[in-house]
């Protein structure tokens, strides 16, 4: 009976208290709450109602996307007049054409570059706020291993792209437009050459970077995921084995809780997934808009237009593309990170 | 379309008057040519006078500066009125004239075109200063 008594007495000096944590995604930037649903429903309805948003506030960048590619044709129409004539004015008046259509696009292109940066940098704080959210849900679901893992994965890459894309692709944009314009105006070959190799240059850094992160996603994955798949199991069988008489009831109550651990997980992960949505749709369609109609742009000029201007045009929907890929590209890698954590140990 | 089926008629006349005098002095012949040149060319430029118009629609939809608009099609003025006249200078036997206004007109559009690359510079000193 004393030995009862002392084992009781013990029991109760070395208990520990125990609260269930409630972990929350971080709530998303105001730039990207105008887009988010007041209360979540399901992700398909919520996505939607994100979609339908972005497309009201399309329009107006619709139309001023549209304003400045007229001005072009307008340009590109007139310098066609001189077109086929070689002579001193008329290459003057190719020159002229060129810095004319380079002004009327550089000013909406340098504020896209500009809205390119602040979404990769919302993008890149948000994430930063996010993922150790999410990483301690994986974590409490019995996946410590594969958070840790795809914790400084995710980390990692989201610094390097950030970096990568703010300090290095930006600037290099900036000389890719200005190169563009001194190709259409001197029509020099070592420019053109110096032109093909930055455009290289910037999608081959996005590429890397993106085949380096999926590559690493994949082989963590499978790893990690089943060290924390074996180490869960051997604990379950633990647990029913060396308790008598209730290790099986406590090993089906350990299930029930790593369960909703990973309920509460999951809905981290799908803030989250609809946040970095709502970061990017705004900016994406503002720029794949300018991307497009200056796409269109070029097609109808290239009907009239010099060669000079036309390349030109496409030139500055290069701009707009690489622009897209490089925000595209970030997102993607969140897209990525959290479905992995969201699939958990498997 | 009136306007061209007269300048072609116009053309085909001045082509057998000028062939024909052509025999008796050159001097005529000349200008002969001229003078139906710059007739054409002022048909030439009434043509434009709707594309303009249509320009200028555009640029009031673009919303754009029209000092750039201006300027463009002030330049495109400029260079076809040099490249006309080079053309008759070339055909008098001169080509020394021909060159120096063209010359001349390629110096012209460069000042003309001057706010423009101000603008530009302008606007790629604001792009440099932040980085």
């Amino acid at each position: 009976m004393k030995k009862l008594i002392l084992i009781i007495f013990i029991i109760f000096l070395t208990a520990q208290p125990v609260s269930a944590s409630k972990i929350t995604a971080p709530i998303a930037p105001p730039e990207a709450q105008e887009y988010l649903p007041e209360t979540g429903t399901s992700f398909t309805s919520d996505l939607w109602y994100i979609l339908k948003r972005a497309f009201v506030n399309f329009m107006p960048s619709l139309s001023e996307a549209a304003g400045a590619c007229v001005s072009v044709v307008g340009i590109c129409m007139l310098v066609a007049i001189m077109k086929d004539i070689n002579s001193i004015s008329a290459r003057t008046v190719e020159l002229v054409g060129a810095l004319s259509i380079a002004t009327a696009l550089l000013i909406p292109s340098n504020s896209l570059i500009s809205i390119g940066i602040e979404t990769t940098r919302s993008i890149s704080e948000y994430a930063k706020l996010f993922v150790p959210a999410i990483t301690a849900a994986l974590a409490a679901e019995g996946g410590p291993t594969t958070s840790a893992a795809l914790y400084a994965g995710t980390i990692f890459f989201n610094t390097i792209l950030t970096v990568v894309i703010t300090k290095f692709l930006t600037p290099l944009l900036y000389i890719y437009i200005a190169l563009s314009v001194a190709k259409s105006v001197i029509n020099e070959p070592m420019l053109d050459n110096l032109h093909k190799f930055i455009k290289w240059l910037m999608t081959w850094m996005l590429k890397i970077s993106i085949y380096i992160f999926t590559g690493y996603i994949s082989i963590t994955g499978v790893i990690s995921g089943h060290v924390d798949s074996s180490a869960l199991k051997a604990a379950k069988l633990t647990i029913s084995g060396t308790v008598p008489v209730v290790g099986s009831i406590i090993s089906d109550a350990s299930e029930t809780i790593l369960l909703s651990a990973g309920l509460m997980k999951n809905a981290v992960g799908t803030y989250g997934l609809l946040s970095i949505i709502a970061i990017w749709i705004g900016p994406f369609l503002k720029i794949g808009t300018h991307y497009l109609v200056l796409k269109i742009t070029g097609a109808v000029s290239g009907i009239f237009g010099n060669k000079q201007s036309v390349s030109l045009i496409e030139d500055f929907s290069s701009v707009m593309g690489y622009l897209v890929a490089m925000t595209g590209t970030l997102c993607i890698l969140f897209f990525v990170s959290t479905v992995c954590f969201m699939r958990g140990v498997g | 379309m009136n306007i061209f089926i007269k300048s072609v008629a116009g053309t085909l006349i001045a082509l057998i008057l000028q062939l024909i005098l052509s025999k008796h002095g050159k001097d005529i012949s000349l200008l002969l040519t001229v003078s139906v040149c710059c007739m054409l060319g002022a048909a030439a430029f009434s043509c434009l006078s709707p594309v303009v118009q249509f320009l200028d629609r555009l640029n009031n939809i673009s919303g754009i500066d029209s000092v750039m608009f201006q300027t463009v099609l002030r330049t495109v003025g400029i260079g076809m009125l040099a490249e006309f006249t080079s053309l008759l200078c070339a055909d008098a036997g001169n080509n020394a004239l021909g060159k120096s206004i063209q010359i001349l007109a390629g110096g012209l559009i460069l000042m003309i075109s001057l706010p423009i690359m101000t603008q530009l510079l302008d606007m790629i000193e604001q792009i440099l200063q932040p980085l």
